[in-house]
């Protein structure tokens, strides 16, 4: 059987237990009396225990096993949670996550050194039990109990050599209790699986518990079975196959050649007289005449041919099951019965798919709109545009399913700010808001580094140690939070701290040092934080082995931009930073806005652009080789996108200027023609494209014919560069 | 005519390594992610056979079985036979799912031959 | 998982046509069929060519029926055993005990063992 699949999913599952169980376990740490928090945490263990077994994965099983066992103490309070207790249970779990690592990569035995690991921090799990308690795994009593009973049970059957029957099968003497069908423990099934053992030599129905139609209860079992089973498996195997009617059969097992006694004994012990029950034994050949007289003649010996226990009292004779307690809170439980997020596990690439093909249904339809427009026929018009409506619902549907929530991902950062603080010995809260806001899965996994780099120097850099907090007249615990919401089809996440602020003399000081700015040089505030994303740039005078190595926050905002975002800083000293990071919702589809120049389209994307105008030679500044155009008393500089691309073709006589922003910057692209708002799937470049300088994708239009989607914020800084240059020049041209 | 058996668990590599164990013998599976959900998805189809975990969130598994033999609304499998799967710290709520009605069990961690023999001697392929 | 009993009459038996599921769920209502039919004809007949599920349940409804006649002095004949009234009696060995004629196509002998059952089985009054 092929469990790769199966066991994909095991991988991610664990991984999904194991970020739940290191959440509550730092909610723990916060509310050591949150029982949700505790159960959790055993519910990850037991239920990765419960998994790997299946797959074999014997590491897992083993420490989880001692883990869960002690969980189940603090499940029951028999063992209080403490900050050292939670710590050390948060080496289990990333104990956990290493074995789950090893396995995720296709080794089966975990290093030993590792398992030496797994040892020492058992070790120190048991140091947390109470006197007289502990942690040794009922699983090997069990096991030692049961290897005692097979020595007892084999010596049983190697008994007395005389008296032996003919009968080389097992025989199975089978009287079922009267509730058996009522608990769905049907006997044909049991027969029915005594086959996987051996050959069933003969097999009688015994019908004579049977009463009169009147008195029948035809929900109640009233059969009995003498089986001759031809095999090489121990008793051992033939009881397990009954293990479950064990306490509602009288279930009797000869071994092959066993002694007249055993038959005897049989005989004794069901419910049908002897007479009777001999004649059916002899009939299926379980036992000759010979061997039957035998049996019969030492039952006479006994006085007992008469004797006859109904099948009730035997029954009672046997243990039977302790009616169990019901737990109250349970009961009341049951009654607050929660709505669940039910969800279903799909492939990424299945999605994919699905997203593609609806991109290239958005073109087709886009395609059928614009036939449909250039015949004239109402009726058609109308049709596809409620086609197109529908396909835009579907579209948004499909990209939906795409959206997962940022929580998952904000939630790792618990860990990462309550380890980091602790080694640096500060003190800091996280503050977590707007987890439940959606976003592109593909966005989420790529934001996360970022983030977390963010999320790093804030702790590193931003908020200050206790004492010094204490002297600023702050509280000793520094907040950082996380926050996530929506804003104009956009994502914004923001990481503020209350700590000290970036000090503007220093990042002055430093990017002069650097070079990335000139002595003298006036900048705005906001200008000279973003000086912090130059490459190259680091505040931190001190390099600590948190966040400071150089590769700093340029390749932030490098990584944000890749996803067609901003970052943007803000900072006030002594009071806090906050970083506010901008991002599309999805990757995928973009509504865009499409131009023609020359004989190419572009698609320059929708939520970029502010304005279009058109311009005439006169509304155009020329200076010191950049271009501007008056936009309403404003300066704003542009990009003449058939100078940019080289595009040839005719010249129209009007030139549109399309208004674009990029974060705080405004430029204008000069295009020949505006074509209109269309709806974009987006394909990634070839590696031939990979390198043209400001397209960032392209598309496929219902026409068949390719357009470009451009790059608009690289567009935006090469016209500003121009602007600045010109600036440059001017001031020195003045000095 | 293969048999159908419902597998609750609300750990989806549970689900799928079960699913494939008893498809690949011949058996139709369905699963529920929990009680609740299980409950929701008896609607009328033969059941011959429910594998219930003990442990799961919002309704467990004795609460579950407790529904399926009591509440009338569940008569259509009051007799579907029912395996609970448990582990040994939970001894006491295997004897609660007993009585409460389901007579067959496994110890987590099981592999999946000892699932597939427990399910063959409740339910004929 | 219905079940559907027909009775109908001749000059010389009444006829049962049962279809559908002889489960545990439908025992109490074949029972009361079951127990009409005999207290009605002194011939009896079964067609169980419907018959698509049957339990150890329903099985015994069919030896309730063999005994309760016999000790009424009464004949039940089963005729048209459906596949899966042939897979139980195989496997309970109940052939002899109702001792119809079986009618089986030679490309279906061999999913049959029929080796085991007391051939001509006293039916227990």
């Amino acid at each position: 059987m092929n469990l790769s699949a199966a066991k994909d999913t095991f991988i991610i599952e664990s991984r999904e237990l194991l970020d739940e169980m290191e959440h509550s376990l730092l909610e723990l740490e916060k509310d050591p009396s949150s029982q949700d928090a505790i159960n959790a945490v055993f519910r990850a263990v037991h239920t990765i225990k419960g998994s790997s077994g299946m797959f074999g994965f014997n590491g897992i099983v083993d420490f989880t096993h001692v883990a869960e066992n002690f969980l189940e103490k603090v499940r029951k309070g028999t063992i209080k949670i403490s900050d050292d207790l939670t710590a050390v249970l948060l080496e289990c779990r990333d104990h956990i996550a290493e074995l789950v690592d090893i396995y995720a990569e296709g080794d089966a035995s975990v290093p030993a050194q590792l398992v030496a690991k797994g040892n020492e921090i058992l070790k120190r799990l048991e140091s947390f039990l109470n006197e007289g308690q502990t942690i040794s795994s009922k699983h090997n009593e069990a096991k030692e109990a049961k290897e005692a009973e097979e020595k007892k049970d084999t010596a049983s059957v190697t008994k007395t050599s005389r008296d032996r029957v003919e009968n080389d099968c097992w025989h199975i003497s089978l009287r079922f209790g009267k509730d058996v069908l009522r608990n769905g423990l049907d006997p044909m099934a049991f027969i029915g699986y005594l086959k996987n053992l051996g050959k069933i030599i003969n097999l009688v129905t015994v019908t004579d518990a049977m009463p009169k139609i009147k008195d029948m209860n035809p929900e109640e079992c009233y059969l009995g079975f003498e089986i001759d089973l031809e095999t090489d498996k121990t008793k051992e195997d033939i009881e397990q196959v009954f293990e479950f009617v064990e306490n509602d059969a009288q279930i009797i097992i000869i071994p092959p050649n066993s002694s007249v006694d055993e038959y005897k004994m049989l005989i004794e012990n069901m419910p049908e007289t002897p007479m009777r029950l001999g004649e059916i034994l002899q009939s299926i050949g379980s036992l000759t005449e010979h061997e039957l007289e035998k049996a019969m003649m030492k039952q006479i010996e006994k006085g007992g041919l008469e004797h006859e226990k109904p099948l009730g009292e035997i029954l009672a004779e046997e243990k039977m099951v302790p009616e169990a307690v019901i737990d109250a809170a349970l009961e009341k439980q049951k009654k607050t019965a929660v709505e669940v997020k039910k969800s279903i596990r799909i492939e990424a690439d299945k999605l994919d798919n699905l997203i593609n093909q609806v991109g290239e249904l958005v073109i087709t339809v886009s395609n059928v709109n614009q036939l449909a427009d250039k015949n004239g026929d109402k009726e058609l018009l109308e049709a596809s545009s409620i086609m197109s409506r529908l396909v835009e619902e579907i579209r948004d549907s499909a990209m939906n399913v795409r959206m997962v929530q940022i929580g998952e991902t904000f939630k790792k950062f618990e860990r990462v700010v309550r380890d980091l603080s602790k080694n640096l010995g500060k003190k800091i809260d996280l503050e977590v808001s707007g987890g439940d806001t959606e976003l592109d899965k593909t966005v989420v996994e790529k934001i996360s580094d970022p983030l977390m780099h963010i999320v790093r120097n804030a702790v590193d850099h931003g908020i200050g140690m206790p004492e010094t907090r204490k002297k600023a007249g702050k509280p000793e615990y520094g907040t950082l939070s996380l926050n996530a919401f929506h804003d104009m089809g956009m994502i914004i996440i923001e990481i503020s701290d209350d700590g000290e602020g970036i000090n503007k003399e220093r990042v002055l000081k430093k990017a002069i040092e650097r070079g990335l700015i000139a002595q003298g040089q006036e900048l705005t505030d906001k200008e000279i934080y973003n000086l912090i994303f130059e490459p190259g740039f680091s505040t931190a005078e001190a390099v600590t082995n948190v966040s400071g190595r150089g590769v700093g926050m340029d390749v932030v905002k490098k990584n944000i931009e890749a996803l067609r975002g901003t970052v943007d800083i803000d900072s006030k000293e002594g009071e806090g930073t906050s970083i506010r990071i901008q991002l599309p919702l999805t990757l995928a589809i973009i509504d865009g806005f499409r131009v023609g120049v020359g004989e190419t389209s572009y698609i320059i994307p929708l939520d970029m652009v502010l304005e279009c105008i058109e311009i005439t030679e006169k509304d155009i500044l020329t200076k010191r080789g950049g271009n501007f155009v008056n936009l309403r008393g404003e300066v704003l500089p542009f990009l003449r996108l058939r100078e940019f691309f080289d595009e040839e073709g005719a010249k129209s006589a009007h030139e549109n200027v399309i208004v674009v922003r990029y974060g705080q910057m405004k430029a204008g692209l000069v295009a020949d023609r505006l074509l209109g708002e269309f709806q974009t799937v987006i394909k990634p470049l070839g590696k031939l494209f990979e390198n043209v300088h400001g397209i960032s994708g392209a598309t496929i239009l219902g026409s068949g014919e390719v357009a470009l989607i451009l790059d608009v914020p690289r567009l935006v800084k090469a016209a500003q560069r121009i602007e600045e240059e010109s600036k440059k020049l001017h001031t020195a041209g003045v000095a | 005519m293969s048999k159908k058996i419902m597998i609750i668990d609300d750990s989806a590599s549970i689900r799928q390594v079960v699913s494939l164990t008893l498809k690949e013998s011949g058996y139709e599976v369905m699963d529920a992610i929990d009680g609740q959900d299980a409950l929701n998805k008896l609607t009328g189809d033969k059941i011959h056979l429910i594998i219930c975990d003990v442990n799961m969130p919002n309704l467990d598994g004795i609460q579950f079985v407790k529904e399926v033999k009591n509440n009338p609304q569940y008569a259509n499998y009051k007799f579907t036979p029912i395996i609970m799967l448990t582990t040994e710290s939970e001894e006491e709520k295997k004897l609660q799912g007993q009585a409460a009605g389901a007579k067959a069990w496994i110890v987590k961690p099981f592999l999946p031959e000892r699932l597939l023999a427990a399910v063959q001697k409740l339910a004929l392929p | 998982m219905s079940i559907e009993i027909k009775q109908a009459e001749t000059e010389d038996y009444g006829l049962l046509q049962i279809k559908g599921d002889m489960s545990i769920y439908n025992v109490l209502l074949i029972k009361e069929q079951f127990n009409d039919a005999i207290n009605s004809h002194d011939n009896l007949v079964f067609d169980l060519s419907g018959v698509n599920e049957i339990d150890t349940a329903g099985f015994q409804m069919l030896v309730l029926a063999k005994q309760e006649a016999a000790r009424q002095n009464k004949a039940l004949k089963i005729i048209n055993h459906s596949g899966p009234v042939l897979k139980i009696f195989d496997l309970f060995g109940a052939v002899g005990f109702f001792g119809d004629k079986i009618k089986l196509p030679k490309n279906e002998r061999d999913n049959y063992s029929f080796s085991y059952g007391i051939k001509k089985q006293k039916v227990p009054i």
